[in-house]
């Protein structure tokens, strides 16, 4: 996965919850049978928006949600 | 967007930006405002001048659907991101001047129309003997028509069509006709007129007609230099009429010459007898 861009405005959306968007992107794909020859290698997929609803507690972020932000195309 | 079953049918959430809170919202219902944004960019621009790379278009994606075709491609970003943090989208794509029709399909629909309006010459009717022939005697006739190439604009193609005689009829204008066949006839040496043959007529009165000759074309078309096409059907012409005289003979035998006898009938000057 190719992180492209990442934007928060740090606004809670609930007590200590904050929304992430992320735009990313899947890169080619190659996969291998046991013997190493190529079974096939996926093609590089469209840019996807995606949210994650984070929370920090307990000095620690956790993520709450991640999807996408619409069904992919 | 999330989906779920439940009794009353499927319900459906999607994330949306709400602009007065200033957070995504995932609210129930309807159908988002796109989260992403989009541009394209031309490929195959030559420094942005508007001159077009024409190895580079001979690579790129066919885009032959419509007038001036040109590839692109497109590119999106998330609408949030400001500035835009642009992303490619494959594959690439076509952007026209017009919306693109089925020009092809649309010739397709057009061709037998199009055919059947052709100046196309339907040959002629030749007659043997002629321009006299007899009662009773058969009389040749056969059609010289020939096959005829046409170039004509279709939709702004260039379609060239091409017109084959395959079928010939005849009206003999004493109320009978021939076919239509596809024999054609062909001339008799003269020796060998009053033949029957696979195109002629036995007029059994006397009278001026007027034969036409129905030439039937089966046509192909090509548009833009490309493989020919059946086109649907066949286009008759029809010649102009061409008038038979048809004659009758007696036959009378005389003992004398006119020389001998110059009251004879048949000599100069002698009233014809009664028919």
């Amino acid at each position: 996965m190719v992180v492209e861009g990442v934007q928060t405005k740090f606004i809670e959306s609930s007590p200590a919850e904050y929304q992430v968007l992320i735009q990313v992107y899947q890169d080619t794909l190659s996969y291998y049978r046991a013997d190493k020859t190529l079974d096939e290698k996926t093609e590089r997929g469209p840019a996807n928006g995606d949210i994650m609803v984070a929370s920090y507690t307990g000095g620690a972020w956790r993520a709450v949600t991640v999807e996408h932000l619409a069904k992919s195309r | 967007m999330k989906g779920g079953w439940n009794q009353t049918g499927v319900t459906v959430s999607v994330w949306r930006y709400d602009a007065n809170t200033g957070v995504w919202v995932d609210a129930p219902g309807g159908i988002a405002e796109d989260p992403n944004i989009y541009r394209f960019e031309y490929l195959c621009l030559i420094n942005n001048n508007n001159n077009f790379d024409v190895p580079c278009l001979a690579a790129a994606v066919r885009c032959d659907q419509g007038r001036d075709g040109r590839p692109v491609r497109w590119y999106t970003s998330l609408r949030v991101f400001d500035p835009p943090i642009w992303s490619a989208v494959r594959p690439d794509r076509c952007v026209y001047l017009e919306k693109p029709v089925d020009v092809l399909g649309q010739i397709a629909a057009q061709i037998q129309t199009k055919f059947q309006q052709l100046p196309i010459n339907s040959g002629s009717s030749v007659t043997q003997p002629s321009p006299h022939t007899l009662r009773g005697a058969e009389t040749n006739f056969y059609a010289e028509a020939a096959e005829q190439t046409f170039s004509v604009d279709m939709l702004g193609q260039d379609v060239a069509i091409v017109a084959r005689p395959v079928q010939y009829s005849w009206s003999y204008g004493d109320g009978t006709s021939l076919g239509p066949q596809t024999a054609a006839g062909g001339p008799l040496p003269q020796d060998r007129w009053g033949e029957r043959t696979l195109t002629s007529h036995v007029y059994a009165q006397t009278g001026d007609f007027p034969v036409v000759l129905t030439t039937h074309f089966q046509g192909t078309y090509s548009v833009n230099g490309g493989p020919p096409l059946p086109i649907p059907g066949q286009g008759s012409f029809s010649s102009p009429p061409q008038t038979v005289s048809v004659w009758r003979s007696i036959t009378r035998n005389y003992a004398d010459t006119c020389l001998q006898n110059p009251q004879g009938q048949g000599c100069p000057g002698v009233a014809p007898p009664p028919p």
